[in-house]
This record gives structure tokens, C-alpha cells and sequence, in this order.
């Protein structure tokens, strides 16, 4: 058994620089996006250059010519970023350089290193985005370093084009084209051979319960609601359609008119914003909740409102507020609830973060109020608004209680002009007085900012509560989906033996409208206003477009929640799935390498095997006598191959067995095959392809009475 | 040029009826150069095969009756003393021809025997230290008869070695046979024959041969069937490496009588037996046909895929 082709032939033949090249450009494409333009020119120039080097084989770059290009470009990439650490000059220099690399292929040695970089330089590409889209792009790069691989180790595919006398039945063109089948089918073996390793590699290579570095770029600016609220913080991230947190339920869902998600309590106003109270009392979260769980027959716990386990994901806030349904009950061990129910973390939320929740819809709080929580929630700013408050504290006397006088403010919303538009007039210097009486006019926060005022000085405790209202289900999935133009702005009035009560003035505008949401299962806050111009989305007439999106969406979370965010916690819990409960990190450690280590003794045992019959044409010819042995044909080993086409055709010639066509096409087969293994030539790649293919589509069709009826002289 | 052999075998397959596989062997043997041994017994047909051979070749043909008394003048030749001019003038003896037929030759002495043998070996033969070339092509047919009878002297090994194949021609189906008698005298038919080929192209024939093709898995079946006839202990000896030349020259013609420039397995099958069987000594010397250890050797070799 021996090459055809000698060593020193194999090692002396041309490097084909196409595949080298376009791998090397699909490895940048996905950095040519972040990178100055120069430099994706730069790039594009020198391979144009490099090809057309190795196509005319006129010139030549000179070496010092080299080194110049390389010095002028770190002086580029020095002077458009004024260093050379860091993501982005980091990576501009990386990929010059990566770039430039091509200048250097002269040996095999030189592609090597080049393909190789190639893998790690496809990882550049997540320190910009980590969306699972780039991550499926980086395939085609991988595919492609893989086939320019194939084809510095494959025997020259120029030699194809020389086959000399060998001319197969088939034209040239259907050979071409199976030998790109050929070379796909090659490639999707490398890389199905290295799923399972990646798979191996990322499910048990020990995980931090952190990152250890964090993505640079955008850790300063704050996304979401934040804790003040002026006119237009909430109407300006109402026209954001981005999200703002995922919820997957356990359990029951609450109806439409419950979806408000509790974030933040804002009690001081100074006239135009309302903001937080900087020191707030911390509620004692383990007494909370066990008092909570344990109070069945308190009166705080009211059997009928329901309660509801969830879990959410947090887009990255940059804040460090968690938003519940209103109103929790049991938070993340990790944070801390105040008294005002509100939840705050340790640190800035700068990932997305995954929380487990419960909450209770119709859980009072603060049957009491102490004096100073009293007086608090009903202090105004010195002046201003004294047409507000004149107004409010007359109402008051013409009601006998404060609840009354809280739903006569509602029926005035609801009976009177008020409009919700989100361009609302400018308002004057008393910005209350101007919304209440002249121009009846906004949002939300006119809305919830003007009741709490007006409620306040009435002397009625009341405070503003921010965050969102409504969800949308992902019809694909079961989590819904809140986003920034769900921000909303409620109020919420402390009523004598009621505690805290919800009272959204908004809703008031349309309540009837709202109540039309309760009857469905799906709710979304733009249908809340459905007269004033939000498109509300029917389940029933979803378009393809939003049915797109919402796989899209539904992709994205899965990659959030298995890729990204695959850390020491969802590794664990993963092993307790699988029964491994309690493993070390050495242990881990220990079972992935055991199961590496077992994985690539498989793979090499089996390419060891196949090694022996290395040769394809003989691979071929062991296909071949399988099929033929299913039909009692069997290739004695003292046999030749034409000897046995003799046979065969003795055997035809006396009892078939075999179809005629079938034994024409095999006999055909045969010849070819000794043709192949003993002739002159060396064979070349075209010709391995095309027996394997001739061998592959022979099917061989039992004899069947050609005439339809009994020849017993045949028995 | 390849058109031209089938029709050296078909016109010999008409005139010698039934024995195509020896006519195509003899064929190989002359293609490869050498020399071929029919061991068969009188009547069968040998001069028949070996004139045919000569007159469709279109080659001149000789005949030697070897006994006991043939000396190796009546060979090659003598000089014979010319009284006109007073020299030796040498007389070429039957020798000088391109095909001649040895008639059993295990009937003269080994030194007759010898001289035989070395113009076979040479191409040439040397009288009174003058070398004369023989003519080209030169093919020897012998003739010996199987059976060791008195006053025989039977080819050495060393000798058998110099004939490339060795076939016998049995006696002829029995239809063949009743073709033969009712047919006509083969004697008329070799005169009327017509001569397909001529010498030169035989020689150019001859010259293909050595460039046909062998692929190194199939000198590995060569050496594994050769290493198989020493390590075997049927035979005091195993094939020479002559032995193993001898079958890849055959093998090569084979193929090239098959219309091919490269040998398969089954070129070598087929010399095989005819090229080695009567270059290993037996050490019993009973062989049975039934249980024939050469073809076992084929039997038992796995052809290198």
C-alpha cells in the first residue's frame, strides 16, 4: 500500500492562497464594523495585493517595504486612539496586524499560524457584541479556516485540472461540482467533530461565580427609569421599544389590570421633580417575609388577592433598583427591601440580571402610619401651585371622607376634558396649577404627580410610584416581555384602615378601556390609552413580522440565559439536574478532562482504524464489497477484481441474481477500480471523488423476471 | 499493433483446436523473450504448435530431433574444411533460426543439452572463438517427455530455469477431438497459412512489453507470492529471483496480450502456474493434480488492496 504521489512532490507543491485568503477576510469582516475605516482599507488593499502577486507572479513586495506599512500603521492606529491598550485600539491593532500577516505566507508553517490566530481573532469579535447572531456568523469564519486547512493538506486540487487520460463517463462540470460536495462534507465533519468538545468545554470547564472582567464601553450611562421623575423622564422612555425586563411566571399569571411592576416610591417633590427621600428605613427581610407567610388568618393577608411566583430578568439598568410585581413579598436574599417597598441591590446592575420573586397583589401595607411616615407623605414645597391647593383643601370639606374626596378627584379626571397625549402643552411655573385647571393635558406624570399634590394638600398622605405597567406575552414562549414604553408613573394614597392603596389617575381617563383589557389574557400598556393613538397588537393578527421579532426575542433570551449568562449557579444547578449534587471545583475540573480525554481516545482510536485503509480508493472499493456482499457477491482474497467481474458474469449468465442494468453499472464499477489501482498514473483527487461517487449511487436491484413470467429452466 | 495479436490467437486457435490458455501462453512466452517447455508426449501436437507459431509470425522455423547421439556441431554448426581455398568455412547449423523446435530434448546428452541451453541463455554461440549472433527474435520451443525413461538424461533445475514457461498439452476434448479427425490435416492448413505478423513487429511487440506498467502494491504480490514459495517446505528451494523476474516478465506480456498497459493480480495469476511450476523441485516426488501445491501457493495469497 503506498502513496501514489511521492514526498517530496507533496511537500514541494504550491500553496492555494484563495481559501487562506478568504478565511482570513471572513475573520475580520465582523471587526470591519468597529475599527477605523482605514484600516479595513488597509486590509483590503494588501490582500488584493498579495493575490494579485500570487496570480501574476510579476512583483514582489520587498521586505523593508514590509516593515514600513507595519510601522505606518501603529503610527495610524497610535494616532487615532492616542494608545495601544484598551478594546478598541487593542483590537485595531490586532486586526492590522492580523491584516498585514497575510504578507508573510511562504510555507505551510506560515499558513498554520495564520489560520490558527484565526480562531482566537474570531474572538475579538464578542468584545463588541455578544448577540448569538455574530455567534452564529462566526461559523462561516470557522468553516472557512477549517477548508483552507483541508486544502494546504489535501493533495493539489490543481492536479485535478491535469487528469490526462483519465476521462470518466461523466462531464467534467458534474465532478467539479461533487468535489465542493465533497469538500462541504469534509468540513461538516471537522466541525460536528469538535461540537462535542465545545460542548464539553463550556458546560464543565469551572465557572466563576462572576465575571472576572467586565465588557468595557457604556458602564456609565443608566438605562430604565430612574429614581426622580420631572415631565418627560417616563414619556421620553415610553418611545423606546427596547426591553426592559423579561418575567416568566410559575404558576398563575395576574390579569391585565394587575400588571403594574412596582421600582421605585417617590415622596418628596420640590415643585417640579419628584424624588426619592435619601434615607429610608430598611424593612427587616426575613421578619417580613415569615411574618407575611405565617399571617394566615392576620387580616393583612387577604385570601382572594392572588399570589404570584415569577421569575424576572433584568436588562442591564446601571441602577441599582429591582422591579417587582406590586407588591413583593419575597425578594432576592442578595437585596434589600424598604420600607416604601421598594428593592435595592448592593451594587449597580451592570448585567442583566435574573431574579426569583413573589408577590402578593392585594398586600396592605402600613395599616399605620407613624406621624413623622404622615408627615412626610404629605409635605409640599414652600409655595407654588396656590391655586392647587386652595382647590384641593375646599374639595376636601365637601366629602366626609378621604376616599371620597380621592374618588371625586378620579371622576373629575373621568368626566372632565382631561387628555392623555404625550406631547403635552408647556406648562407654566406652577406646573400643577397650569396641568389641573388650564390644560388638562398629559401624561402619566402630570397625571400621578398632580393627584399626589392635590391629595397632599388635602392632607391626605400620598406618594408616587414608578415603573411599569402591562406585558407582552412572546406567544412562542411563555414569558412575557415589559419594555421601556411600559414605564409608567401610579399613585398610591394611604386610606384609613386600607393602608397604601394603588390609584392609577391615568387609568381614570378611560377606565372602561381597562376594563376591556381584563378580559384578556394579554395585556400591553399601549393598549391602555387605545383612544388616544397606541396601536394596540391582537393575538389573532400578529403579522409575520412581529411573529419574527418574537423569535428573535425568544432566541435572544435563550442565549442570555444559556450562553451568557452560564455561570458557577446555572452550572451547579445544571449538575444537581444531572444528579451530580455538591461537586468541588476539581471535581469538575476532573470530569471534563476525564471526559475529553475519553472523547478524543474515541475519535483517535477510530481515525487509527481507518488510517489502515487511508486510501480512498481502497475506503471505496470496502464500501463497494459491503453492498455487493448483501447480494452473495463476495471478493475472495486471492481474487482479482477482474477475475470476479468473470464471475460475475458467469453467474448472470446462468442464474441471476441481479438486475442487468445494476450488474452493467458494477461491472463498470469494477473496471474502473482496477483501472484506477494499477494503472500508470497517479490518481488524481478528481478521480478519488468520482469513484467514491459511483460507488456511493450504485444501487444494486434484485433480478426480477424481465419478461414477467416463469423461466424454470432458470432453477 | 494489439489488433494484430488477437489475430495471432485466433488463427492459431483454428489450426490448434481446444488449447487456447497454452496458445496464449505461448504467445507470452515469445512476447516475453523467452523460451517455452512443452512437457507433453509425442503426438500431441507440439510441432503443429510450434510450426504454426513460426509461419503466422511469419518467422523462419527449424526443427532438431535430439537423441542420444546428437552432438552439439549438429546444433550450432561446424566448420567444415573447403578444399577450393584451403580454410574452414562454418556451417551454420539448424540453431540459426528464429523459431526452432528442440524435440525432446531430455533424449540427448547434457552436453548437447548444454549447448542448447547457452544459445538460448546468450543469443549468440561461439565456435572456434568466433561469437555469431543468432538471429532475432530467437524462441525456443522444447519438447521433453514426462516419463523417465531409459537412456533419457532429464533437464536439470538449473536448466528448467532457462525456459520462462513450461505447459503441456494434454490430450484434446473429446468434441475438439472429433473436430480434429473429421477437420483437415493441420499439416495443409499451417502451408496455407498467411503470416499476420512479420519479425519486426514482433520485436516492437516485444519492446512494449517492457514498458508496462506495475503499481508497488502489485510488486508486493509478486515478492508476498514468491516469499510464500521459499518459506513453504513442498520444495527444497524457493523460486529464484530469476524465478521472480521470470513471472513479472510473463505477467507483463500477459497484459499486453489482454490489450493493456498495466498488470493486474490477475496477469500474475494466470502465468503462474505456468511460469513456477516447473522451476520448484518437489521433494515428494509424487504430486498429485488433485491437491497441486503451486496453485495452493495462489490459493493462499491475499492480494494487497
Amino acid at each position: 500500500m503506498s502513496e501514489q504521489i511521492s514526498l517530496g512532490d507533496y511537500n514541494a507543491r504550491k500553496i492555494e492562497l484563495l481559501p487562506i485568503l478568504t478565511a482570513q477576510q471572513l475573520v475580520l469582516l465582523p471587526l470591519y464594523f468597529f475599527i477605523p475605516i482605514w484600516i479595513t482599507l488597509l486590509n483590503l488593499i494588501i490582500v488584493s495585493a498579495v493575490y494579485l502577486t500570487d496570480v501574476r507572479q510579476k512583483f514582489s513586495v520587498h521586505p523593508r517595504i514590509k516593515n514600513i506599512i507595519t510601522l505606518l500603521a501603529v503610527a495610524g492606529i497610535l494616532f487615532s486612539f492616542h494608545k495601544l491598550t484598551g478594546r478598541d485600539a487593542g483590537v485595531a491593532l490586532i486586526a492590522t496586524m492580523y491584516g498585514l500577516k497575510i504578507m508573510e505566507i511562504k510555507a505551510q508553517r506560515d499558513v498554520y499560524i495564520l489560520m490558527l490566530l484565526g480562531f482566537f481573532i474570531l474572538l475579538a469579535g464578542f468584545l463588541f457584541d455578544q448577540s448569538p447572531w455574530i455567534a452564529v456568523y462566526q461559523f462561516i469564519p470557522v468553516a472557512a479556516i477549517l477548508n483552507a486547512l483541508i486544502s494546504i493538506h489535501s493533495l493539489s486540487r490543481s492536479a485535478e485540472s491535469c487528469a490526462g487520460t483519465f476521462k470518466p463517463a461523466g462531464s467534467s462540470h458534474s465532478i467539479l461540482h461533487y468535489s465542493f460536495k465533497a469538500t462541504i462534507h469534509q468540513l461538516l465533519k471537522y466541525l460536528a467533530l469538535s461540537i462535542p468538545l465545545m460542548i464539553i468545554l463550556f458546560v464543565f470547564f469551572p465557572r466563576l461565580a462572576g465575571p472576572i472582567w467586565r465588557m468595557p464601553g457604556g458602564a456609565s450611562a443608566t438605562s430604565g427609569i430612574s429614581d426622580t421623575m420631572s415631565p418627560g423622564d417616563i414619556s421620553s422612555l415610553q418611545l423606546f421599544d427596547k426591553i426592559a425586563f423579561r418575567v416568566k411566571f410559575n404558576g398563575d399569571t395576574p390579569n391585565g389590570a394587575n400588571l403594574y411592576w412596582r421600582t421605585l416610591v417617590l415622596d418628596e417633590f420640590d415643585g417640579l421633580t419628584w424624588s426619592r427621600e435619601k434615607i429610608k428605613k430598611e424593612q427587616g427581610i426575613v421578619t417580613f417575609v415569615q411574618s407575611n407567610k405565617t399571617s394566615g388568618a392576620n387580616d393583612n393577608y387577604d385570601k382572594a388577592s392572588g399570589f404570584y411566583r415569577y421569575d424576572i430578568s433584568l436588562e442591564k439598568t446601571s441602577q441599582r433598583w429591582l422591579t417587582f410585581l406590586d407588591r413583593p413579598i419575597d425578594i432576592p436574599k442578595r437585596a434589600r427591601l424598604f420600607s416604601d417597598y421598594s428593592v435595592q441591590t448592593n451594587h449597580r446592575l451592570l448585567d442583566r440580571t435574573r431574579y426569583k420573586a413573589e408577590s402578593q397583589v392585594g398586600l396592605r401595607l402600613d395599616g399605620q402610619l407613624s406621624l413623622s411616615q404622615r408627615e412626610k407623605n404629605t409635605q409640599l414645597p414652600e409655595g407654588g401651585n396656590p391655586h392647587s391647593i386652595a382647590w384641593a383643601k375646599q374639595q376636601r370639606q365637601l366629602y366626609p371622607t378621604d376616599k371620597a374626596f380621592i374618588e371625586a378627584l378620579l371622576l373629575k379626571i373621568n368626566q372632565q376634558e382631561y387628555f392623555y397625549t404625550l406631547s403635552p402643552p408647556i406648562m407654566q411655573r406652577d406646573t400643577v396649577d397650569s396641568f389641573w385647571f388650564d390644560e388638562q393635558k398629559g401624561f402619566c406624570e402630570h397625571y400621578a404627580g398632580a393627584l399626589v399634590f392635590l391629595a397632599r394638600a388635602a392632607n391626605v398622605p400620598a406618594r408616587v410610584v414608578i415603573g411599569y405597567q402591562g406585558a407582552e406575552k412572546n406567544p412562542l414562549s411563555d414569558y412575557w416581555i415589559v419594555r421601556y414604553a411600559n414605564a409608567h408613573a401610579w399613585t398610591e394614597i394611604w386610606f384609613e384602615n386600607e393602608g397604601w392603596v394603588r390609584v392609577d389617575p391615568t387609568a381614570a381617563i378611560a377606565p372602561h378601556r381597562i376594563e376591556k383589557q381584563l378580559q384578556q389574557d394579554y395585556s400591553q400598556r399601549d393598549s391602555l390609552f387605545g383612544d388616544f393613538g397606541f396601536d394596540a397588537v391582537e393575538l389573532d393578527d400578529i403579522g409575520w413580522l412581529k411573529q419574527f421579532e418574537y423569535w428573535m426575542d425568544q432566541a435572544n433570551t435563550g442565549w442570555n440565559e444559556w450562553i451568557l449568562d452560564y455561570n458557577q449557579d446555572s452550572q451547579r444547578k445544571l449538575f444537581d439536574g444531572l444528579g451530580l449534587k455538591n461537586l468541588t471545583g476539581q471535581q469538575v475540573a476532573i470530569l471534563m478532562i476525564g471526559m475529553l480525554a475519553a472523547f478524543l481516545t474515541l475519535i483517535s482510536v477510530r481515525w487509527m482504524r481507518d488510517k489502515q485503509s487511508l486510501d480512498p480508493v481502497q475506503a471505496s472499493l470496502q464500501l463497494l464489497l459491503k453492498k455487493l456482499s448483501k447480494h452473495g457477491i463476495e471478493l475472495q482474497d486471492n481474487q482479482g477484481v477482474n477475475a470476479l467481474i468473470g464471475d460475475i458474469q458467469q453467474k448472470q449468465h446462468h442464474k441471476p441474481t441481479i438486475e442487468t442494468r445494476s450488474i452493467t453499472q458494477l461491472i463498470r464499477i469494477l473496471k474502473l477500480y482496477s483501472f484506477l489501482r494499477y494503472q500508470r498514473q497517479e490518481i488524481t483527487q478528481k478521480q478519488q471523488n468520482y469513484f467514491r461517487q459511483q460507488v456511493k449511487s450504485l444501487r444494486i436491484r434484485s433480478y426480477k423476471n424481465d419478461r414477467g413470467h416463469i423461466r424454470p429452466w432458470l432453477n | 499493433m494489439q489488433s494484430n495479436l488477437q489475430n495471432v490467437v485466433e488463427t492459431l486457435n483454428r489450426i490448434i483446436l481446444g488449447k487456447p490458455g497454452q496458445i496464449k501462453l505461448a504467445i507470452v512466452c515469445l512476447l516475453a523473450k523467452g523460451h517455452l517447455l512443452i512437457e507433453d508426449l509425442p503426438g500431441m501436437g507440439k510441432t503443429t504448435l510450434a510450426h504454426a507459431l513460426a509461419r503466422v509470425l511469419g518467422l523462419d522455423f527449424q526443427r532438431i530431433q535430439f537423441t542420444s547421439d546428437l552432438l552439439p556441431g549438429d546444433i550450432i554448426g561446424s566448420a567444415i574444411y573447403r578444399r577450393s581455398d584451403e580454410t574452414f568455412k562454418f556451417h551454420e547449423g539448424p540453431i540459426f533460426t528464429q523459431v526452432i523446435l528442440a524435440d525432446e530434448v531430455n533424449r540427448a546428452t547434457p552436453k548437447s543439452q548444454s549447448a542448447l541451453l547457452e544459445a538460448m541463455e546468450e543469443y549468440q554461440v561461439t565456435v572456434d572463438g568466433v561469437s555469431r549472433k543468432l538471429p532475432k527474435p530467437f524462441f525456443v520451443i522444447a519438447t521433453q517427455n514426462p516419463f523417465h525413461q531409459i537412456g533419457t538424461y532429464p533437464l536439470p533445475e538449473s536448466q528448467l530455469d532457462r525456459f520462462l514457461i513450461r505447459i503441456s498439452l494434454g490430450y484434446p476434448a473429446r468434441e475438439v477431438e472429433r473436430q480434429l479427425f473429421s477437420g483437415q490435416d493441420s499439416r495443409k492448413l499451417i502451408e496455407n497459412l498467411k503470416p499476420v505478423l512479420d519479425a519486426q513487429s514482433l520485436i516492437l511487440m516485444q519492446n512494449a512489453v517492457d514498458k508496462v506498467s506495475v503499481t508497488d502494491t502489485l510488486y508486493e504480490y509478486l515478492q508476498d507470492l514468491v516469499a510464500a514459495t521459499r518459506q513453504s517446505n513442498q520444495w527444497s528451494h524457493g523460486l529464484s529471483p530469476r524465478g521472480g523476474l521470470a513471472l513479472l516478465r510473463a505477467a507483463k506480456s500477459w497484459a499486453v496480450l489482454e490489450q493493456r498497459d498495466y498488470v493486474l493480480p490477475e496477469d500474475i495469476q494466470a502465468v503462474w502456474l505456468a511460469v513456477t511450476e516447473h522451476r520448484l523441485m518437489s521433494q515428494s516426488s509424487s504430486s498429485s493434480s488433485i491437491d497441486n501445491p503451486v496453485a495452493n501457493i495462489l490459493k493462499n495469497t491475499v492480494i494487497p488492496r
